[in-house]
């Protein structure tokens, strides 16, 4: 019965404008890199499928837009997310400085029930540029998962292919892990009570 | 109110949307599918986007919930497609009752159904689009067709030419349908709910953006198929929907979705459309938008950048020639004036265009926009200073036709300073910069001159020539005018001269300006020291303009002549007649400085600055004696007594400053060896000033200290000491003997004792008596036969009866009993390596 059961994936990849959450995407699915840079609008996804374990699965890969006002509806497609992919660049500072806001809103915005709980993935991008670029070393990367709670890492290039299965790999797992952990709970008969109560209240009026 | 109303719609529609998808799923997912039972839950949970209750972000959540719930229900169809024939149930779902849900279903069996092979996906395609205009609720017809445009994105061909065709005009004309529920959105309801729809209108610009960002997807596109193709066909939608929301927003989507090459290739033509835009579209903003990105391209990309304004410029070159081949001569100039690749002159002949045509315009987004040129042309052509130049002139002739809100121009004027690395740019500006800067109110032009001196002196840059020194001052001018021409001339003739005495408690930004630039005169910098002294000419000739304000600058000025003499007698190239120059300049610029304190413009600050300028004459003639002209130096000299006789008249920088005369002569050799009469002129006037100050303490310190004056003898190295360490008898060896005058000495010795012994408190007696025994050791010591044992030993006696007559136990005596037992200490240890010691008394 389980195996006609189709599984999807909700991941939300958050960053800072320009640090390459599009192309990671990109390389991912697509196995594609441009070097253009264009800016998200909004939300926008990707969907891949995946088998983890024997287990097929289609993975919905939803890319934001770093920039604010690009989200005038809100980030409403955070709500039912099963994993979250945190993206910052490796020669930006402030990019590293902003993913714990972007956790943060992460978890307020998309209203999860254990936020202690919740998979969530570091990922320091542009790992391809010289040395000398670099602002944010192995180490520093490290306390930053440990400070927002012994959080997978992996650096990457979106450009030169590196790390990028491995990481989403990960992704997928996890997030498989969150999805079961959920559909099991009572939130699936949660529903169905709410749905009586509703009725008697309609009834009412 | 109406939000709580709202969330409880919200809320009722969720649960329902949420129950309705566990039940579609439980039929989808049993083993023996009901999957007609799943789509009537389907249609049941899609019914609830019918409502028209909830704002656009509410909407939009339950959007989000019912695409999710959709989600399992393509997967269903995906797998099972080969017993449900998709074709069949595309059919069957356009007999649901409500369009809403109907068309939803219709798409997402449509979808599906493209996905797989040998599907008719243009007809599908087609189809699904035309049927989507059922849907002519604007809010609910653009989340539709947002679902149409997310559901088919994965899926639209592109293989052939003609696909790609036919894809791009779907997604276009998705998007002109959307963005025509959108505008109609803004005519809807009543005119009091205008402020709403604003803002929900706002809400919902990001589903008709999502179009345009799909077809950026499109990487079968280059930059040559978006000129012909595609930007024309957009443009033209965004200029005809005459709706300034619509038109800032999707411009603002264009110049961020494709990449930057699009926008090199077709800039004539975004900017061409922009002159047809409506009235309250706000022009700047896209302009800066559009320039900080080709700014940035440069920064990333400079090589590519490169690549592609060549590519434009035979783009540009082959048109031309096309056109001159086809149209007649004279009418092809003036319909298409952009034949230039230069992208500065595009965008400024761009910015004359846009004044032209758009009366309308306020100077601040003008101000904005010529700042956002001004940028790019210092990022993309950092050496073509013209450009500037002409954006100034641009700028002025703006600026004449207004007097309000000028301040709105300062970004502008401190653009070139702040977004080059090279602040000697600022220099190479023509008159334009000036004049431009000079229309700004006095303030903005003040911390702008502030703003310019302060990147000159962060950078150290230097200034070489007559041109650069010029042109800077001339750059900080409003500096030098305002103090007089505006507040003390009025104030002095309104409230008579007392209000002009009654000076300067400068403000700090004055006190910060001003020391900026006396700073600023350590930037001047010739290798050839007399061309340099000319530079510091010109600079003195722009700080004399400053008023009483010249005490901040001018001290620095005469260092710097004091620092090229030094420099010149180093080289031993100091030139006699060129010296006479820079003494004459030294004293006329003292001059003016004392001028200051004798017309009492400054009150109490003039004690200072007088001694400052007696300071200055004496560094001066110190280093006219260290390079051999003593004539010049005792002449240096004397005016400093000059100074100090007729411009120090508190005591106690009377005392200060005959400390100083002291020190300097002190150091002096040359004067000394060259002119002996001259040098007793002088020592011997010091100690006659040192005995004739107020107080008693100071004249008998003054005149004890000028006894150093005829005993002036010049120890040798650290180095050379050492060497002889086991020779420490033979002192005389040591040391090089400049002047010796043992009666002098003993003479000066001998006055500050009567002095001190005048003195009418005896514990201000002992504490002198204890100094001048110091001396005399020092005296003793260096070999001044006068200073006798006997004479040590009475002035040991002296200060031992003194203390026994005030009494051991006195507390006030105890510093000077401190250091006469110290004293002693120091002679006992003497004794040891010197067996004249031995004599003196002590017990």
């Amino acid at each position: 019965m389980s195996s006609k059961k189709k599984t999807i994936l909700k991941v939300i990849i958050l960053g800072d404008s320009g640090v390459g959450k599009t192309s990671l995407m990109q390389q991912f699915v697509n196995r594609k890199f441009s070097q253009q840079y264009k800016a998200t609008i909004g939300a926008d996804f990707l969907t891949k499928e995946l088998v983890i374990d024997n287990k097929n699965v289609t993975i919905q890969l939803w890319d934001t837009a770093g920039q604010e006002r690009f989200q005038s509806l809100g980030v409403a497609f955070y709500r039912g997310a099963d994993c979250c992919v945190l993206v910052y660049d490796v020669t930006n500072n402030k990019s590293y400085d902003n993913v714990v806001s972007w956790k943060d809103e992460f978890l307020v915005q998309a209203n999860i029930k254990n936020p202690e709980t919740f998979p969530f993935i570091l990922i320091g991008n542009k790992i391809d540029v010289e040395e000398n670029k670099r602002q944010i070393n192995n180490k520093k990367a490290q306390q930053l998962c440990a400070q927002l709670g012994n959080i997978p890492y992996f650096e990457t290039s979106a450009k030169e292919a590196v790390n990028i299965d491995q990481a989403f790999d990960v992704v997928a797992r996890n997030a498989l892990q969150q999805e079961e952990s959920l559909d099991f709970g009572d939130d699936y008969t949660d529903a169905i009570n709410i749905h009586l109560d509703g009725e008697s209240s309609t009834c009412g009026c | 109110m109406n939000q709580a109303l709202d969330s409880k719609t919200l809320e009722d529609s969720l649960l329902i949307v949420k129950q309705q998808i566990t039940l579609m799923r439980k039929c989808l997912e049993s083993k023996n599918p009901q999957f007609m039972d799943a789509l009537k839950h389907a249609s049941t949970f899609l019914s609830e986007l019918r409502t028209n209750k909830l704002s656009p972000k509410l909407y939009y959540e339950l959007y989000v919930l019912v695409f999710d719930g959709l989600a399992y229900l393509s997967d269903f169809l995906k797998e099972s497609h080969q017993t449900n024939h998709l074709a069949d149930l595309y059919e069957l779902v356009q007999y649901a009752g409500n369009i809403v849900p109907r068309l939803y279903l219709m798409i997402t069996i449509g979808s599906v159904y493209m996905s797989i092979e040998n599907a008719p996906k243009l007809e599908i395609m087609k189809d699904m689009l035309e049927m989507s205009a059922g849907v002519q609720d604007p809010i609910r017809g653009l989340f539709l067709r947002y679902y149409l445009s997310q559901k088919t994105k994965e899926l639209l061909p592109t293989e052939t030419e003609s696909e790609l065709k036919e894809t791009i005009q779907f997604t276009i004309t998705n998007f002109i349908e959307m963005n025509k529920l959108w505008v109609r959105l803004k005519h809807q309801g009543h005119s009091s709910e205008r402020e709403r729809r604003l803002k929900e209108r706002k809400e919902l610009q990001i589903l008709v953006g999502s179009n345009l960002v799909r077809i950026s997807q499109l990487d079968q596109i280059d930059k040559f198929y978006y000129k012909e193709s595609i930007l024309p066909k957009v443009l033209e939608q965004i200029v005809q929907c005459k709706d300034s929301l619509a038109q800032e927003y999707l411009l603002d989507v264009i110049i961020q979705v494709f990449p930057d090459e699009f926008h090199l290739l077709t800039l004539d033509d975004f900017l061409q459309s922009t002159l047809h835009l409506s009235e309250g579209f706000s022009m700047n903003k896209i302009l800066v938008t559009l320039i900080n990105r080709l700014i940035d391209f440069q920064k990333r990309e400079p090589a590519n950048v490169k690549v592609i304004i060549s590519e434009l410029s035979t783009l540009t070159l082959q048109k031309d020639e096309h056109e001159e081949n086809h149209t007649e001569e004279s009418d092809s100039e003036t319909t298409k004036p952009q034949t230039s690749s230069n992208l500065f002159e595009k965008f400024y002949d761009y910015s004359h265009l846009l004044v032209e045509n758009k009366p309308e315009l306020n100077f601040k987004d003008l101000s904005l926009i010529l700042e956002a040129i001004c940028k790019l042309s210092l990022s993309y052509y950092p050496q073509d200073y013209e450009n500037i130049n002409k954006v100034f002139g641009f700028a002025l002739a703006l600026i004449h036709q207004t007097t309000q809100h000028l301040e709105i121009w300062e970004p502008l004027l401190k653009t070139p300073i702040c977004y080059n690395f090279d602040p000697k740019l600022v220099l190479s500006l023509d008159d334009n910069y000036k004049q431009f800067a000079s229309a700004l109110p006095t303030a903005i032009q003040s911390a702008n001159a502030l703003y310019i001196l302060e990147k000159f002196l962060e950078q150290d840059v230097r200034l070489s020539t007559v041109e650069e020194v010029k042109t800077l001052y001339e750059l900080l001018a409003v500096w030098f005018t305002s103090e007089d021409s505006s507040d003390s001339n009025t104030n002095s003739l309104l409230f008579g001269t007392d209000s002009s005495k009654n000076e300067p408690d400068e403000s700090p930004e004055v006190v910060s300006q001003y020391e900026a630039l006396a700073k600023s005169i350590h930037l001047i910098h010739h290798t050839n020291p007399y061309k340099h002294f000319e530079l510091l000419e010109i600079a003195k000739s722009f700080m004399s303009k400053s008023g009483s304000r010249v005490r901040y600058t001018y001290p620095t000025l005469l260092f710097a002549v004091i620092k090229l003499i030094r420099k010149l007698t180093i080289v031993q190239k100091l030139n006699a007649l060129k010296l006479k120059q820079f003494c004459q300049f030294f004293s006329a610029t003292n001059t003016e400085l004392l001028t200051l304190v004798s017309n009492g413009t400054l009150q109490s600050e003039g004690g200072v600055l007088a001694q400052t300028c007696m300071n200055l004459n004496l560094s001066m003639a110190l280093i006219l004696d260290q390079s051999s002209h003593i004539d010049l130096s005792y002449e240096f000299f004397i005016n400093s007594f000059v100074i100090y006789e007729e411009s120090i008249v508190d005591s106690r920088l009377q005392f200060q400053c005959l400390l100083s005369i002291i020190g300097t002569l002190h150091k002096c050799r040359n004067i000394v060896n060259g002119n002996e009469d001259n040098f007793d002129v002088l020592i011997s006037k010091t100690a006659l000033y040192g005995s004739k100050l107020l107080k008693k303490t100071d004249q008998c310190r003054a005149v004890y200290l000028a006894s150093h004056l005829w005993w002036i003898i010049e120890e040798l190295d650290e180095e050379d000491e050492i060497e002889s360490e086991t020779a420490k008898t033979s002192e005389d060896e040591l040391q090089v003997v400049i002047k010796t005058d043992n009666k002098k000495v003993l003479e000066c010795l001998q006055k500050s004792l009567r002095i001190a012994d005048s003195c009418l408190e005896t514990n201000v007696s002992l504490e002198l008596f204890v100094e001048i025994l110091s001396r005399s050791l020092y005296f003793f010591i260096h070999g001044n036969e006068l200073i006798t044992i006997k004479y040590l030993n009475g002035l040991i006696e002296l200060i031992q009866n003194s203390i026994l007559t005030i009494g051991e136990e006195n507390t006030s005596i105890d510093t000077p009993t401190k250091h006469f037992q110290r004293t002693l200490e120091y002679i006992r240890q003497q004794a040891q390596i010197d067996s004249r010691f031995e004599e003196i008394k002590d017990r």
